[in-house]
């Protein structure tokens, strides 16, 4: 007589429709599954996070995965009563800016941005338009990449996840002020280094009719 | 609004951020001032250019699992911190009393098996290491772990012996899955946990890796503690069950013709009270609504084949399958003892976990890391799966004539399970606490 007994019988919400916070709390009773499911859900973010702070595709990977090791760690810490995503892109915004902090710049080849920036062209472009926006999209990336990292960080916040002030002030725990101060700063200095690639004109996707859109 | 404080805005009111009276402000400013119409303008066109350029990057496509491999390490990193602290505690404690011949083998043998957990390398004698090392295997887990337990907050690992050092040996062993060359990615150190190490038997072969310190028993250490939660003189409790509280375990009473719901802390000498009238017990239809088939190559499996008894057991992560084997059908009376086997299901791996076994019993932890079972004799052990460490949880002195219906409490430091001390006393719901 053979007797199976599989005790993961608990489930009755299919995991990748729990929120969040409930992912946390299976994860803390030691659920794999749930922090699979956690991983998977926001790898993609972290992983362009990483990626836009180091510039480096493996090194992102890298990152990561201190990024979901380092969560993992710190779980207990959760207060269930928050939301989760604005304290997860916290720590991993600290992991990557420690992690930057530790490496010398000149170990980040820029010629990797070149490499595996967006297969996805741009929002709005046209295909003929690709090489082209490739090419704008890398000196805009060069561009941000030599900005000091206290001016980088929060434009890569704003540009790549669309936060507020507000929000970008959370994650970085640092006032409002200071960070619309550095928004404003480090878009200054982009502008400048951005000159020539505003002197194209409206093919670079600078149209008027796009602006009155906005 | 003066150009100063207009410049000041541009960004603000590019990014959404001014209020409707300060947006009302600019506007009216950049109307009559071309000098900031033209500022904002580049402003607009350089916050275009950023949107743009900040799209979202694919990440490489095996980065969950490599994640994941991670997260293996990482949980067996805190699993075995954990157990070397607790038996590490057990064996100074126990020290002393290890006075008899084969327990103070045990004792010796548990030392080495300490110090094999705590320091192996290559340099350690093959035999125990091979023992500690090929149950983690079975998890998957690589041994070379980085070293970061000393800011690992959680998991009790600060009190962790000082020493764990864990061993750099199984790197040539794990397999370096194909780099993704479109990706251009990093290979991580261990990206398929799944693949065979290369002196693991393929199911082909059927061989079954020995861990010696198990052949003699001598790895077994009395250190649960078996405490009774009901025993009553004249009334039947079994079946017992969690139904998600921690702290409660409902049972069957049944006697003097009635039979009910009962319920009574996990705790020793606490009382126990008939349930409320509208607790129901999980069926046994329910228990195993869940049953999963098992592969085809362990069903062939010779030692399978030719054992009178059987029990499967899934883990809960579904990777590996624990198999609770009664002795050999044409086995002679001094080799009739059972074993565990702990398989990969993919047939990858195949330890023998025990030298004993044969039970009706057999139950993974919902963590996956220990396994507990029965042997032919009803003595309850306690398998620590990636450390390979037995803990017999009944024998002799403390026997029961019958044991079943083993559960792990969600924390899985306890069993509860139904017992029958002999077969005049009726049988009683209790305990085993782990050390």
């Amino acid at each position: 007589m053979i007797v199976l007994y599989y005790e993961w019988k608990k489930d009755v919400v299919p995991l990748d429709r729990l929120h969040d916070e409930g992912l946390v709390a299976l994860c803390l009773e030691g659920k794999r599954e749930a922090f699979e499911e956690l991983v998977k859900r926001y790898q993609r973010q972290i992983f362009s996070l990483a990626f836009r702070m180091t510039r480096n595709y493996e090194d992102a990977g890298d990152l990561t995965q201190e990024v979901f090791m380092h969560l993992f760690r710190v779980l207990n810490k959760f207060d269930g009563k928050r939301k989760f995503f604005p304290w997860m892109y916290r720590i991993a915004t600290n992991v990557c800016y420690n992690a930057l902090k530790k490496k010398p710049k000149d170990s980040y080849p820029l010629d990797n941005v070149i490499d595996f920036t967006p297969r996805v062209p741009d929002r709005n472009s046209q295909p003929e338009d690709y090489s082209e926006t490739r090419e704008i999209q890398q000196v805009v990336h060069t561009a941000i990449a030599d900005l000091p990292e206290n001016y980088r960080v929060p434009i890569i916040l704003k540009y790549l996840e669309d936060m507020s002030y507000k929000e970008i002030a959370e994650v970085m725990d640092l006032p409002i002020t200071t960070i619309e101060t550095r928004l404003y700063r480090g878009r200054i200095m982009l502008e400048e280094r951005l000159e020539k690639l505003r002197e194209r004109g409206p093919k670079d996707g600078l149209s008027r009719s796009q602006k009155n859109a906005f | 609004m003066d150009c100063q404080e207009a410049k000041r805005m541009l960004f603000k009111y590019v990014d959404q951020e001014l209020s409707l009276s300060e947006e009302k402000a600019l506007n009216a400013h950049l109307h009559v001032c071309s000098n900031c119409a033209s500022e904002f303008d580049q402003a607009y066109e350089t916050h275009n250019l950023l949107y743009q350029a900040m799209v979202p990057v694919e990440p490489p496509v095996d980065l969950t699992e490599r994640i994941m491999a991670a997260y293996d390490r990482e949980v067996e990193n805190q699993n075995s911190a954990a157990v070397e602290k607790s038996l590490w505690k057990n064996i100074i404690t126990g020290w002393r009393s290890f006075i008899g011949s084969w327990q103070w083998k045990a004792a010796a043998v548990a030392c080495c098996m300490m110090a094999v957990v705590l320091w192996s390398n290559k340099a350690v004698a093959p035999g125990p290491q091979l023992a500690v090392n090929n149950p983690s295997e079975l998890h998957g887990q690589v041994d070379n772990v980085p070293q970061e337990s000393d800011n690992v907050p959680a998991g009790g690992q600060e009190t962790e012996p000082p020493s764990v050092q864990e061993p750099d040996n199984s790197k040539p062993v794990v397999p370096d899955k194909e780099d993704d060359p479109d990706q251009g990615t990093k290979t991580a150190p261990s990206k398929d946990p799944v693949k065979p190490k290369e002196n693991v038997a393929s199911p082909g072969s059927k061989q079954v890796i020995q861990l010696p310190q198990s052949t003699s028993g001598q790895t077994k250490l009395d250190s649960m503690e078996v405490v009774p939660l009901v025993e009553n003189e004249n009334r039947t409790a079994y079946r017992p069950a969690l139904l998600g509280h921690d702290q409660t375990v409902y049972f069957l009473m049944e006697g003097d013709g009635s039979k009910e719901v009962w319920q009574v802390e996990m705790s020793e000498g606490a009382v126990a009270q008939k349930a409320p009238e509208n607790t129901v017990l999980p069926g046994e239809d329910q228990e195993r609504e869940t049953v999963k088939g098992i592969p085809a190559w362990l069903s062939e499996l010779e030692d399978v084949k030719k054992a009178v008894s059987v029990i499967y057991s899934w883990s809960p992560d579904q990777r590996n399958i624990a198999v609770n084997l009664g002795p050999a059908k044409d086995s002679g009376i001094d080799e009739s003892t059972g074993k565990i086997l702990l398989v990969r299901a993919d047939g990858s791996q195949i330890v023998e976990g025990a030298k004993s076994g044969g039970g009706s019993s057999l139950v993974w932890s919902s963590d996956g890391t220990k396994v507990a079972f029965t042997d032919g004799f009803d003595y309850l052990y306690v398998l620590y799966v990636r450390e390979g460490v037995l803990l017999q949880v009944t024998d002799s002195s403390n026997s029961f004539q019958k044991i079943g219906k083993l559960l792990w409490t969600p924390d899985h430091k306890k069993i509860i399970f139904e017992g029958q001390k002999n077969s005049k006393v009726p049988a009683g719901i209790y305990m085993a606490r782990l050390p």
